[in-house]
This record gives structure tokens, sequence and C-alpha cells, in this order.
């Protein structure tokens, strides 16, 4: 077996969450929590 | 600017791995704390300058909370970073990005889609002009100056898109050295913090537009964080409109790291692994996306007032933080230390841009009536 058909007969580990992801889940995380009431009136 | 022992890595490299997530989320501590620290003064210096003023009957300037962190991270910064204690802050110091793209996606609350909309037509218009004159002029700098051909890439999609975020995706696109990126985050950062004092003040002196100035700022400053604060030092108003074209500005994101790809990959006679949609795909800001969702539940009413305003307040805290981290991350010695041919087409490049942009508003503003 040559080592391109090993590579491709292992198998593919697990897809991690990309970090790109984090700012956006974080945002709308932030934004159901104001809209569900439980983040009450954020001061400035 | 990366100072020494930092990479041009992403906060996405941080807290990956489910087992050491407590011990790296440990190691974020210092350095948030510092950013919090840093932009809390940076906010009751704003208050105390008012206060101070107003009590005193003087006109004094009104220096804002963005400025401050700017410029007290900017201090803290250059006196502590080359202390072995400073290395503690670092991991924390770093997440100043993620604090930015969830700031902005937040910030969608205070856009309705029917802004977006106002946006649209001649202003992308303005951000195409823009994109091809600076990517252009900035390939042509940098054969004129003799930089290599990664650093000037990496330059021009840092001046033409969008500052650190666009280097970063297209150096890991093109396989450039961390240095060339240094020298290009570094110039675009120097630069950037210098447009905060010379944009608000050739805004008032030209007696600009909120709309006018914010589409300005949004064409011609090159790193988010940089763009918001410059808006935001003139107006809330014009803020949002900087922010607004810097997006637009930002969506290409994907689509020019692909073609700079290709470019070298071709040049170099590789091709490319995997679909160019996965590419655009994988190098396009997600923080965009979040931005779009909540502008577009804001925009069918699903938050009331309260929310809007407690969502721009968030904004407003997230961005606290970003500006006191991009203080502390530009260091003007290292920059300097460097070199300069870098720093000078980064300067010429930008001069002109901002000239051009500044040209195609106003003329844009008087003929169309922005």
């Amino acid at each position: 077996m040559t080592a391109a058909a090993r590579t491709a007969q292992q198998p593919k580990p697990p897809a991690k969450p990309s970090a790109d992801w984090y700012p956006l889940l974080i945002a709308l995380g932030l934004a159901a929590l104001v809209r569900a009431g439980i983040i009450g009136s954020v001061p400035w | 600017m990366v100072m020494p022992g930092t990479s041009t890595r992403q906060p996405s490299d941080l807290a990956v791995d489910p087992s050491g997530l407590f011990a790296k989320a440990l190691g974020l501590v210092p350095g948030i704390g510092l950013l919090a620290a840093i932009g809390y003064i940076g906010k009751q210096a704003e208050g105390l300058l008012k206060a101070y003023g107003k009590a005193h009957h003087v006109a004094l300037p009104n220096i804002e909370y963005v400025l401050w962190a700017i410029l007290i991270g900017l201090l803290v910064g250059n006196v502590f970073s080359r202390t072995k204690a400073f290395a503690i802050f670092l991991p924390g110091i770093n997440t100043y990005e993620l604090f930015l793209k969830a700031g902005i996606a937040l910030l969608g609350a205070r856009f309705l889609l029917t802004d977006v909309f106002k946006l649209g037509g001649l202003s992308l218009v303005l951000v195409i002009l823009e994109f091809a004159i600076a990517g252009s002029l900035m390939i042509w700098l940098g054969r004129v100056f003799k930089l290599g051909p990664k650093l000037t890439a990496l330059l021009a999609v840092g001046s033409s898109i969008c500052g650190v975020s666009a280097i970063i995706a297209t150096q890991g696109a093109i396989d450039a050295d961390d240095e060339d990126a240094s020298y290009a985050i570094g110039a675009i950062l120097a630069l950037g913090a210098v447009s905060l004092f010379l944009f608000p003040a050739i805004g008032h002196a030209l007696h600009m537009s909120d709309h006018t100035f914010g589409l300005w700022v949004g064409l011609a400053v090159d790193n988010t964080a940089e763009v918001t604060a410059a808006g935001n030092l003139y107006s809330d108003e014009a803020g949002k409109w900087a922010v607004l074209a810097k997006t637009a500005r930002n969506a290409t994101i994907g689509f020019v790291v692909l073609g700079v790809a290709l470019y070298f990959a071709s040049r170099a006679g590789k091709t490319l692994q995997g679909s160019r949609a996965k590419l655009v795909w994988s190098k396009f800001p997600k923080f965009i996306l979040g931005f779009l969702i909540i502008s577009a539940l804001a925009s069918a009413h699903v938050f009331g007032p309260k929310h809007v305003a407690s969502l721009a307040n968030l904004s407003r805290w997230a961005f606290l933080f970003t500006f006191a981290g991009v203080g502390l991350k530009t260091n003007f010695f290292e920059l300097r230390r460097q070199g300069l041919r870098p720093l000078v087409v980064g300067a010429i490049g930008e001069v002109v841009i901002a000239g051009v942009t500044l040209a195609m508003v106003v003329v844009a503003d008087s003929l169309f009536r922005l």
C-alpha cells in the first residue's frame, strides 16, 4: 500500500468548531440573553 | 504591531482542546483584566475631563473613552512590553480581536436593514473603487520600493480590505513569513493610530457631515478597530456609517484572499487543495454574519428599544476592551527597528488613499447628496 493510500485510509479527526465562529456565537448568545430578560438593562 | 513574544495568531487558537480548557481560560484572566482596567480608566478619564471642564467653565477638548483607552494602552504596552512579567498578560491581550468582532456583531442591533440598504448602490461603488485603487497602488509602490512579493501582497490586502484580519487570513493562505506579516500589521496599526488624530481634525476643518465623514473613514482607514474609533470620535452617527462602509469592505475578504492565494499558488506551480468555494468560505469573517443576523432581528422588531439600548451598550463595553488591546499591541520602537521601507510604502499609500477617498466622498456628496 502506498503512503498516499495509507493516508487516505486514516480516519479523519472529528471536526472542531472553528474559532472564527466564537464572536458570532458570543454575540448571538448575549442578544438572546438580553431578549429573554436574563441580562437586564446594561448601563454605560 | 506585533510585539516580541506575541504571534500573529488570532484568538482562534485559544481554548480549542476541552481537556485544557480551564487552564487556558485561567491564562486569559490577567490580560483580559488588564484590558478591562485600561478601558475602564479610559472611560473614567473621559468623564473626569468633562466634569472638570464643566465645573471650572473651561472649554476642554472632548477626548472620548476610545482614545483614552488607546493612549493608556500605548503607554503601558511600550513601557512594560519588554519585561518578563508582561508575558503573563499576552494571552488575554490577544483576545482583543475577539471583543472587536463580538462588539461589531452586537452593533448590528443599531443597524436596521433599511440603513444597510441605504449604504448600497452608490456607497458600494465607492467601496469597489477604493478597493481597486488601494490594491493597485500598494502593488505598484511595493515594486518601486523593491519589497518582497508576499510583503507587498499583505500590504495591498491590508490597505484595500480590512487591516489585521485580512493580513492574518492572507498570511495563512500564501504561507508568508511571520516577519512579513509583522511588518504589514505594524505599518497598518501605526498608520491607523495616526489616522485617529488626523481624520476627525480634517473632518471638522472641512465641516463634513456625519454621513460623509463616516463613509470616508470606512473607506480610507484600514483596521476595523481604528475605523470604529475614528468614526466615534467624530460622532455616534459617523461611527455608525464608518462601521457600515467598513463592513462592506470586510465582506470581500474571502474572495480577495482566494485571489491572492490562487496567484501565489500559480506562481509556485502549485494547485490549491480543496474547492475554491470552500477556501472563500473558510476565509469569510463569520462575525459579519452575526452583524447581519442581529441587524435582521432588530429590523424585524424582535428587540424592543430597551433591548437595542442594552445591546448597543454591550458593544461599547466590548470596544472598550478592544481599544485597550490596540494600544497595548502597538509598539512604535519595534516598528522602527524592523526597518522603514514597509512603513514608507504604507504611509505613502495611506496618504494617497485617504486623499482619493476624500475626493470620492466629497464629489459623491455634492452630486448625489449622501
